[in-house]
């Protein structure tokens, strides 16, 4: 149950910031929204790093400040240019979201099939049986995806 | 879910969680700000609009009372001679006639225009009123076939009257009016009736199945009534050029 107080973080920090509601100024939607989206970047890319065994907390905050800052930057240059360059920024959180939660559904999925000792044959996911842990099988699963 | 392994990942994903509830609950906050003052800004605009409006047809309406009781003394004041003050009264009553100060009546066409109430659903509903330029159209047109007086709903079209559009509502002398529409003018009934007929914007509404409809009356007719131009006119940045002969009518 561990993994539970991370999902209290999460609602504390929405009361949080309901509590700590101050006058944000509208030029920080924008900003906002990044940072939103850098945010949940990084929450998706650690729980992948905890399936894939190489979660970093250092790597991963610093990756998330370093992502927010210049995605920040790219928008305000956008403003400067009035070229929708946060676009960008999103366009990029956003895929790397949709890839971290579909890796993580992958080893949601086939941990789960592992457990029920069935074989995900059907799917063409897994054809042989590996006899290492989740984690080999797994690193597989985008080549025999592919293949 | 691997339990084992949890103190190492816990510390920096619950940070980050909370960051992540944060800024969520921050832009949440904020895109709701937003709306809200988008939809403010909007109620403002026309608040203030009417505001001002009104504030413009008090301040027009005291103007026209002094202006008014100015005129009544003008002619009190002007009896030294018979024959001047009747000669006074004659030119006062024909630039009151022209400024359209008068209610007025004679031969001409009667335009109403309506809404068109037989609305497609899912069709833009702006297809269906009938809008600011279709009156001012008309209008142009009726003008331009020499009608002499014209009024929308009794609101008497002068000099300084307006056809404009404001939201939802038409406004003729900063008076809001709403549908149906019924234009009257004095002219030449034939040939007002023929620049009603030929006015595209008739033809359009006409074609589009609006309920419109064009009257003539007789040539003799006094069937015609238009009435007076009640507002005034600001004359706050006027100042007339001077003129040899000192002579003032009005």
């Amino acid at each position: 149950m561990v993994w539970l107080i991370p999902i209290f973080a999460l609602v504390i920090g929405i009361m949080l910031g309901s509590i700590l509601s101050f006058e944000i100024p509208l030029w920080m939607a924008k900003y906002l929204s990044i940072a939103v989206l850098a945010a949940l970047d990084s929450v998706l890319g650690g729980v992948r790093g905890i399936y894939e065994d190489n979660f970093n907390g250092v790597v991963l905050l610093s990756g998330f400040i370093s992502n927010a800052v210049l995605a920040a930057l790219l928008a305000f240059l956008g403003d400067q240019l009035s070229v929708d360059l946060y676009m960008a920024a999103v366009f990029v959180f956003g895929i790397r979201i949709f890839n971290n939660l579909s890796t993580i559904r992958h080893y949601i999925v086939s941990g789960f099939l592992k457990r029920h000792n069935t074989h995900a044959t059907r799917d063409g996911e897994h054809t042989t049986q590996r006899t290492n842990t989740i984690q080999n099988a797994i690193n597989n699963t985008f080549e025999s995806d592919i293949k | 879910m691997r339990q084992i392994q949890a103190p190492k990942w816990l510390p920096a994903l619950t940070v980050m969680c909370l960051l992540l509830g944060l800024f969520l609950s921050w832009e949440l906050q904020l895109q709701a700000a937003i709306r809200e003052a988008t939809a403010d800004h909007k109620t403002e605009t026309l608040v203030s609009l009417i505001t001002n409006l009104e504030a413009e047809n008090a301040a027009l309406e005291s103007q026209l009372a002094a202006v008014r009781q100015e005129t009544d003394t003008i002619i009190m004041n002007s009896s030294s001679s018979e024959t001047q003050l009747t000669e006074q009264q004659h030119q006062l009553t024909q630039l009151q006639i022209r400024a359209g100060l008068t209610a007025l009546e004679g031969p001409g066409v009667t335009v109403i225009l309506d809404d068109n109430k037989n609305i497609l659903i899912g069709d833009d509903p702006n297809r269906y009123v009938i809008h600011y330029e279709n009156l001012l159209f008309i209008v142009n047109d009726l003008r331009n076939a020499g009608a002499e007086a014209i009024s929308i709903n009794g609101q008497r079209i002068v000099v300084s009257s307006e056809i404009r559009c404001v939201g939802n509502v038409i406004l003729i002398n900063t008076t809001r009016l709403a549908p149906p529409f019924v234009i009257s003018a004095i002219g030449n009934p034939t040939a007002l009736a023929e620049a009603v007929d030929y006015s595209s914007t008739y033809q359009q509404l006409l074609l589009s199945g609006f309920p419109v409809s064009c009257k003539a009356t007789d040539i003799h007719s006094t069937e015609i009534q238009v009435p007076a131009y009640t507002g005034s006119f600001s004359t706050k940045a006027l100042t007339p050029e001077p003129i040899d002969e000192t002579e003032e009518a009005a």
